[in-house]
């Protein structure tokens, strides 16, 4: 089984990590509380993986003792073996960072691995990309080398951060340029939060920018978020009333965790291949050969269905119409993890991988992406781009869940926001000064990140547009 | 034989054949005596076993290929099973896969596993003294069967001239199952055509038709369709009486001409496994027909026939309908169970000149194998081994599908930043599509 390595960087990456914790411990079984309340029952069906899930634990831990029992009940069980989380905690200033080291999970976070500063980046790119990452690239290096050395089979890196504010927009792509500089042979999987465009701060639109820039020529796949779509879909978990565990989980989480925790089992799922057996496995370095057909055309659409994080206490349905719906509910735009419409009726659909987890068969999955072929759109060749993955190993608290992965031509309409919203405020000239005072930052990259971009939302427009050519195939003699 | 099982598919099925193999042996209605099943059973165990452990159980003589552990990792799975794996045969690197690209599996993983692959390789040859050669099991879609797997034949005809190698390819639903399918078959079948003896290719497609049409299995799933594989593999490979039926005569038989190495197998009957004792038992004679008309090939598009999902029906030869069958280059036929005088087993059927073109002789157009004892306590099993020209149709939508992601370059990227150019694209397809003209234009005589 493969491992993977968290970065989180800036508030937002923390956030989503100290979500993404609890819930990678309750997906092994361990149950962890937070002020007294647990936060998720585990389930009981889970014993019946337990040799899968503890022959997975070291995709997500590092375990120093060698022992043959890596069946771990509680937190307490973590610490006094000397569990560490294989992840990286970056921020510029140290108030989520800090939350964590006073948390229930304090112990699982390597003091190495944690890189702080007070007071922040100032929600400036140029801040976090040049000064600090110019400051702490060694440090950050170092943290990170110390990390991979304790991985045999290194096969990711897993980013979470934000692209509005500063840290983990500038800090979080220098961090990801320094692991395409180092360690280019592993998988840079980011997940990162696309500002509201009511702004939080002014200065959104350049970082958006400028980071978006970096994800482009730096990342192996990008798994865009909107806030917007989280806070919809928790929403809606809200006003499931026959949900009762997940209404409670949710009415139990801080602000934000109800909505990282989408996005820390989105992760989940998407790596659930590279650590759990299952009959048609999908690793890691699967997800970019099979979604990305031409170079940098690398962000990707991804739902999870069910999008709760337990059952419903009753379900009636039968097996092979609930699959159905599982499938249905994974290409609603609902689902989405930002707000557009990956299957739009203008748009086309470059590939698609639908990933199983539980006891999804092959006949199901074969049935439902054959209703997909024939309800979308596709490109003169993309109609048989699709990858299908099959992982034996139920999430925590369901007996069969999806994740769609889509790659469609849609993605160009974040592309014209971003530029869009840069363009408003750059014509005004605002605030741009906080930015060429910054040591290393020069005024050009704003329009070259800006043409850049504006190339990438093109290359959709040319897919979709692509006509049918004549080349005849290869005549024998 | 030394089986080598590659990737998921290959370890999976793999994985299923022997167990298999072990059901036949162990099967208890062997319709023989005791003296013949014994022979039966010593020459399979020498065929596809290398000793024993202390427990007792079979040692396969297989050799377990994969990039990623997980799927290995389950081959030990069982053990109350009365075979099972030497964990020293494994040769497997935790790279995370080949990331289902041909050309990681080709360029880069195989250099990280091709001294250990050679240096078992050899051991296990090293202890036989009669060594038949290789039966490789692999898919064409993922990346570590389709790459790995093309380079290790290569290896192995360079160090294994004159010993035999034979392919049993899986090749992946047309539907899509994986974006770089069709890139990765087209270059696997490239590599194997010129350097496996012959290869047997199995449709996934047509495996999981017949496992919900014949065997009522409205969910398949893929243990079903390799049951079918593995059943398919072994009525051909399993011991007959035809003492030197070894890989060599196989391959004689079937494919004598280098132009034409691509082999499926029918085989009837396939009967769910609930309703086995009220199976119909008919003479040899409608299974034969029934095989033959598995070579039928439709007139139109609209009558699709695909009898390989149709029960054998004893009424057929009543019939007078007058079908074009597919022209073939050589047919092997293999039947296991008990001939008895008035249900004898007649080969006109599968000898009409018709089948075949004008310059196949008649006498190397068809091979009959017979074995008495029964198969998987089967009364009556049938394989054919044919060599036809049929399989141009799935060749060719594979091919149709690669050039045309092809044409527009999708996905080439991933192939170039592992060194593979479109020079050697270009010439993967040229060989593939030689195939298929070749198989296409087969014309039989009258
Ligand atoms: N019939 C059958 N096909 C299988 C099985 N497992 C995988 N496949 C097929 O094999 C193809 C995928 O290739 P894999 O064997 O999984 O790939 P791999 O060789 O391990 O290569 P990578 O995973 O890319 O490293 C698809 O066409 C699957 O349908 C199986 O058990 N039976
Ligand atoms: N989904 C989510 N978004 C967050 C969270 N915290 C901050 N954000 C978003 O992140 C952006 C601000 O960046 P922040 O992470 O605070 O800045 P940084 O610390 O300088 O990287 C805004 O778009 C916020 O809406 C969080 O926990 N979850
Ligand atoms: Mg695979
Ligand atoms: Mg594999």
């Amino acid at each position: 089984m493969s491992q993977f390595i968290t970065v989180q960087v800036g508030q937002c990456g923390n956030q989503i990590g100290s979500a993404f914790w609890p819930l990678a411990l309750h997906e092994y079984g361990i149950q962890t509380t937070s002020g007294g309340v647990n936060l998720l029952k585990v389930q009981r069906n889970h014993v019946k993986h337990i040799s899968d899930l503890s022959d997975a634990f070291p995709s997500f831990f590092h375990v120093p003792v060698k022992t043959d029992n890596l069946y771990f009940e509680n937190v307490a069980d973590l610490s006094k073996a000397k569990v560490k989380a294989r992840a990286l905690l970056i921020d510029m200033e140290d108030s989520v960072v800090s939350r964590f080291k006073q948390g229930p999970l304090r112990q699982l976070f390597d003091q190495t691995c944690i890189v702080t500063n007070y007071p922040g980046s100032g929600n400036n790119w140029a801040i976090g990309y040049h000064v600090h990452g110019r400051e702490y690239h060694d440090r950050i290096e170092e943290s990170i080398r110390h990390m991979v050395e304790k991985c045999d089979r290194l096969h990711g890196f897993l980013l979470m951060h934000s692209l509005g504010g500063g840290t983990g927009s500038g800090l979080g792509t220098a961090t990801l340029k320094l692991l395409k500089d180092y360690y280019s042979h592993v998988e840079r999987i980011v997940s990162c939060i696309y500002p509201a465009n009511i702004q939080d701060t002014v200065t959104a639109p350049y970082n958006t920018l400028l980071a978006t820039q970096e994800l482009i020529e730096h990342a192996t796949c990008v798994f865009p978020v909107e806030n917007k779509a989280l806070l919809d879909i928790c929403n809606s978990q809200m006003n499931k009333r026959e949900n009762t565990n997940q209404i409670n989980y949710n009415a139990s989480c801080k602000p934000f965790q109800d909505m990282n925790s989408i996005i820390a089992n989105m992760l989940l799922h998407l790596t659930s291949g590279s650590r759990f057996p299952g009959s048609l496995n999908m690793d890691m370095n699967e997800v970019a050969t099979n979604l990305v057909p031409y170079p940098q055309l690398h962000y990707i659409f991804s739902s999870v269905s069910p999008i709760t994080l337990s059952a419903p206490n009753m379900c009636t349905m039968q097996e092979p119409k609930l699959q159905d719906e599982l499938f249905t509910n994974a290409w609603s735009r609902n689902n989405q993890l930002i707000k557009l419409d990956p299957l739009q009726s203008t748009s086309v659909i470059l590939a698609a991988a639908h990933i199983a987890r539980g006891n999804t068969t092959l006949t199901d999955i074969k049935r439902n992406v054959e209703r997909f072929q024939n309800k979308s759109k596709f490109t003169s060749w993309s109609r048989d781009c699709m990858k299908i993955g099959l992982c034996s190993i139920p999430p925590a608290g369901h007996s069969s869940s999806l994740l769609c992965l889509l790659n469609s031509s849609t993605m160009s309409l974040l592309f014209k926001d971003v530029i869009q919203e840069f363009s408003k405020l750059y014509r005004k000239k605002a605030h741009i000064h906080h930015y060429t005072q910054v040591h290393g930052f020069e005024e050009t990259q704003f329009i070259e990140s800006k043409e850049n971009i504006l190339h990438l939302s093109e290359c959709y427009a040319e897919i979709q547009n692509m006509k049918e050519t004549n080349i005849s195939r290869l005549q024998v003699i | 034989m030394l089986t080598i099982q590659f990737g998921q598919c290959g370890n999976q099925l793999g994985r299923d054949l022997f167990s298999r193999v072990c059901a036949d042996l162990e099967s208890p209605n062997t319709g023989v005596s005791h003296g013949a099943n014994y022979e039966y059973v010593e020459s399979t165990i020498e065929k596809w076993f290398d000793g024993m452990t202390e427990r007792g159980r079979h040692l396969a003589r297989a050799i377990l290929v994969d990039t990623e552990e997980k799927v290995v990792n389950g081959m030990w799975k069982d053990p109350q099973a009365s075979w099972t794996y030497r964990a020293s045969n494994v040769v497997c690197q935790s790279g995370g896969g080949c990331a289902n690209n041909w050309a990681y599996g080709y360029k880069i993983s195989s250099q990280r596993l091709s001294d250990s692959m050679v240096s078992v390789t050899r051991r296990e040859i090293e202890k036989l003294d009669r060594f038949q050669g290789f039966l490789l099991l692999l898919s064409s879609a993922g990346g570590t069967g389709s790459g790995v797997g093309s380079r290790m034949v290569e290896t192995l005809r360079d160090e294994y001239e004159t010993k035999s190698i034979v392919a049993s390819i899986v090749l992946p639903f047309t539907f899509g199952e994986v974006s770089t399918q069709n890139y990765n078959t087209v270059l696997t079948l490239a590599e194997f055509s010129d350097r496996a003896d012959f290869s047997v290719l199995f449709e996934n497609q047509q495996m999981h038709a017949m496992s919900t049409s014949l065997l009522n299995n409205s969910n398949t799933m893929l243990c079903d369709m390799n049951n079918i594989i593995s059943e398919n593999l072994l009525a051909a490979f399993q011991p007959s009486d035809e003492a030197r039926c070894n890989m060599n005569f196989l391959t004689s038989k079937v494919a004598a001409h280098p132009n034409f190495r691509f082999v499926t197998i029918k085989s009837a009957p396939h009967v769910p496994a609930t309703s086995l004792q009220y199976e119909p038992n008919y003479k040899w004679n409608v299974y034969v027909r029934h095989l033959k008309q598995t070579l039928r090939i439709s007139k139109s598009q609209v009558e699709l026939t695909n009898v390989q999902l149709k029960a054998p029906n004893p009424s057929l030869s009543k019939t007078v309908v007058s079908h074009t069958y597919s022209p073939c280059v050589s047919n092997i036929l293999v039947t296991r169970g008990k001939s008895v005088e008035n249900d004898a087993i007649m080969l006109e059927d599968l000898q009409k000149r018709h089948l075949y073109p004008e310059w196949i002789a008649s006498t190397e157009s068809l091979t009959h194998l017979h074995q008495e004892r029964k198969f998987l306590n089967r009364d009556k099993f049938l394989a054919l081994i044919t060599n036809n020209s049929e399989i141009h149709r799935p060749l060719d939508t594979y091919l149709d599908k690669a050039w045309n992601s092809y044409k527009f370059a999708a996905f080439l990227h991933q192939y170039k930043q592992f060194g593979l150019e479109e020079d050697d694209f270009l010439e993967a397809f040229t060989k593939v599509e030689n195939i298929v003209q070749e198989y296409k234009s087969l014309k039989s005589g009258n």
